[in-house]
């Protein structure tokens, strides 16, 4: 099962079939038994040809056409199924800027031209061009040192936040899965260890294959990629005034009239403290961020701030769950 | 039969004229590693020379063998040495140029530029990045441009027939020419035996001067 | 100006063996490049990959024989003649076409496949859209090699009666009459550098850009 608009991780060591999987999926290799369904429809009854012009594709750097410039290679699939000029020619403009290139800058370039960097732009570029609810991506960002990869990254999951396409992603590095992937699957030998949310693989990591995989900073990478809201709990309560802090029902209360004013956990209010405690963390900061606010001042709730609003609160006991 | 006998009979003239052959090549090809490695190296640092030399080694390269052998002819006549070997020896040196100046020019442009400088870093001189850098990594692509040379040598030397310069031409031509049938099988069979064996041996040649570390791949 | 004598003198006849050259070549050349080029993209398909290699190194083989040796081995099965001469040439030619088109083929990079295939392409659009214009450059040099190795082949064919520049050049070399050698030399380098520059021309025009690796 792989969710609409996630991003779905393969990992695995060399050889464990993440890459074979991914072929299964566009019939790049056909399957001996089981079976794929998009939308209950078995991959079979679908042309090979239509299904694969239906689902974007990237693989490492190498996948550019040499003999045609960015526009050419971008407008590969638009060309296939035969839209118009100027159709092509504004969903390139719009694709480019999209991975944030120039588009006078690069789109007469032939790929030797490109960086790493940008080649690899133009080819997530490329596979989306037709506008595919799906897109598989074999090790995109392989062949691209740590900083620029940490960049690219980056930009993939803003792109990823706005187009919301269900993406099959292949990779061998664990801090890449953890990163980008709401749910990771594990694979060995050909066998499928363990799949299941990000967060959840990370908590219960099924045998020892997976707990070695994920490594001894599994928790901390999650918790650094991590965006606060998604972690947020809800057991606080607003008030607009200590008088309204009655009867101790909350461990959090937080202090919003109109604005964003502080907040006191049950203990300052046991304590009596009668300063606000100020601090917030907002809602696509990362959760690491947020528990180093809450060491420095030896907290242990944190309000979650979206746009002014209070979303909800940071626990430090539940952030990695029971 | 009457084949057997043909080469009972004439096996001596066989060997002659097959050592004609081999001398010709023999000979013009230390001018033209000499004259076209030296060449290649010494362009090798300014690009637009080098796209000079090329150009000018190309046109040489297109003007058919046997109008080759004619310019050698005509421009010798005034020394008295337009007949026999040496035109035959300069025809193939000039014509062997273009392989050789080619490939020692890529061979040196795509030596990795880094490893120059690490050559230069460790404190090698000119002198010692040429014999103990550059030759060794770049004689495979050289010996490829040799090999090259040779095997079109084969064919260019038949040419030789015609200006006494002897060779293996003389069993096609004079066999042609009189209705020999036995003659041009003989030419035949040679000419593709030395073609097809020289450059076999100058593969197993190349493959033995490749340094070890280049043949991983 | 005495070099210039047996070609002013017979200006008419050096035209119309260059015109008689230029027609042997032409003619034998377009068949090797039609027929090389579709041999050498019929055993690239994918369901002939494993006799690719077999015919590189049997077409690298062919190409160490002399051309000389070929021109005489077809006259012994054919006799004198323009079509001797013509077959000889057209055989010789087909040569580096198959070798190049197929090596040009072979070397594209797996990936590309791998990324054509993934997006769609049949295997129409990949022939035409990928593998033609990725090999396009080692086609091209093929057709190149192919052609100025058939303009001087073509004047060595003139002694099994392929007519063409051969014939003065072979007749004033065996003469030793340098004006008459003068007068072939001079139009079969034209030739054959002229066309060499022309298929140069349509190559730079042809080829992709991107596919340019400055040395």
């Amino acid at each position: 099962m792989i969710d609409d608009g996630k991003i779905t991780v393969l990992i695995g060591p060399s050889g464990c079939g993440k890459t074979t999987t991914l072929k299964l999926i566009n019939r790049l290799i056909e399957r001996t038994s089981g079976d794929i369904q998009f939308d209950g429809i078995s991959i079979d009854k679908i042309d090979k040809i239509q299904l694969r012009r239906s689902i974007g594709y990237v693989i490492q750097e190498i996948g550019l056409f040499p003999h045609y410039n960015v526009f050419e290679n971008i407008s590969v699939v638009p060309k296939l199924l035969g839209w118009d000029k100027k159709k092509i020619k504004n969903r390139v403009k719009e694709l480019i800027e999209l991975v944030n290139l120039e588009y006078d800058e690069v789109v007469d370039k032939y790929p030797l031209e490109l960086s790493g960097g940008q080649r690899q732009r133009i080819g997530v570029a490329r596979a989306l061009a037709a506008d595919p609810k799906i897109l598989l991506m074999d090790e995109p960002f392989g062949a691209i040192d740590p900083i620029n990869r940490e960049i690219l990254q980056d930009v993939f999951l803003t792109i990823q936040e706005r187009l919301k396409k269900t993406i099959v992603f292949v990779t061998h590095d664990i801090r890449e899965a953890i990163k980008l992937g709401d749910k990771i699957a594990i694979f060995n030998k050909g066998t499928l260890e363990q799949y299941d949310g990000t967060l959840s693989i990370i908590k219960k990591p099924k045998n020892d294959f997976v707990k070695n995989l994920l490594g001894k900073n599994a928790e901390l990478n999650f918790l650094e990629f991590v965006k606060a809201e998604k972690l947020l709990k809800n057991n606080f309560i607003i008030v607009k005034s200590f008088e309204e802090i009655k009867k101790l029902k909350s461990k959090c209360y937080v202090f919003f009239d109109k604005k964003y004013e502080g907040f006191l956990t049950l203990n300052d209010v046991k304590n009596k403290r009668k300063n606000l405690r100020k601090e917030y963390i907002n809602f696509d900061n990362s959760v690491l961020e947020g528990i180093n606010i809450m060491f420095k001042n030896n907290i242990h709730y944190l309000p979650i701030l979206k746009k002014g609003e209070v979303i909800g609160v940071l626990e430090y006991n539940s952030i990695l769950g029971e | 039969m009457s084949y057997i006998k043909y080469l009972s009979y004439n096996y001596e003239k066989i060997i002659k004229e097959l050592l004609n052959h081999l001398q010709i090549i023999g000979t013009a090809l230390p001018f033209a590693i000499i004259i076209g490695v030296g060449i290649g190296l010494l362009i090798s640092k300014n690009r637009k020379i080098s796209q000079i030399v090329l150009y000018i080694a190309n046109i040489l390269m297109t003007i058919p063998s046997p109008a080759l052998f004619g310019i050698m002819v005509i421009l010798l006549a005034p020394f008295h040495m337009s007949l026999g070997k040496p035109p035959a020896i300069i025809a193939l040196v000039i014509y062997s140029l273009l392989p050789m100046i080619r490939n020692t020019l890529v061979a040196v442009k795509t030596l990795d530029k880094r490893m120059i400088e690490s050559a230069k870093g460790m404190g090698m001189t000119e002198f010692q990045i040429l014999f103990k850098i550059k030759i060794p990594l770049s004689l495979p692509i050289i010996m490829s441009g040799i090999r090259n040379s040779v095997v079109m040598g084969v064919g260019v030397a038949t040419i030789g027939y015609y200006i006494a310069a002897g060779g293996l031409g003389y069993f096609i031509f004079a066999g042609l020419s009189r209705g020999r049938y036995e003659m041009i099988i003989t030419g035949v069979i040679l000419l593709a035996i030395l073609g097809i064996g020289l450059n076999y041996l100058m593969l197993k040649i190349e493959e033995v001067i490749t340094p070890r570390g280049l043949k991983i791949k | 100006m005495y070099i210039f004598s047996y070609m002013f003198s017979n200006f008419d006849m050096v035209i119309q063996r260059t015109l008689e050259h230029l027609f042997i070549f032409f003619l034998s050349w377009f068949l090797s490049s039609a027929i090389g080029i579709f041999i050498g993209i019929y055993i690239t398909r994918e369901k002939r990959k494993k006799y690719t290699n077999l015919a590189l190194s049997i077409t690298g083989i062919t190409q160490s024989i002399p051309s000389v040796a070929v021109i005489a081995l077809i006259f012994l099965f054919m006799g004198i003649g323009k079509i001797t001469a013509i077959t000889a040439l057209f055989l010789y030619g087909l040569v580096p076409i198959i070798f190049n088109t197929t090596s040009g083929i072979v070397s594209i990079n797996s990936n590309i496949y791998e990324v054509a295939k993934g997006m769609g392409m049949s295997e129409r659009d990949i022939l035409y859209k990928i593998e033609i214009p990725i090999a396009l450059p080692a086609i091209f040099s093929g057709l190149r090699n192919s052609a100025v190795i058939n303009i001087a082949t073509a004047t060595v064919a003139s002694v099994i009666g392929g007519g063409g520049l051969g014939v003065i050049i072979f007749t004033g070399l065996s003469h030793y009459n340098a004006p008459m050698i003068f007068a072939g030399v001079v139009p079969v380098s034209i030739l054959a550098v002229g066309v060499d520059a022309f298929l140069g021309a349509l190559e730079k025009k042809y080829v992709s850009k991107g596919l340019i690796n400055e040395i």
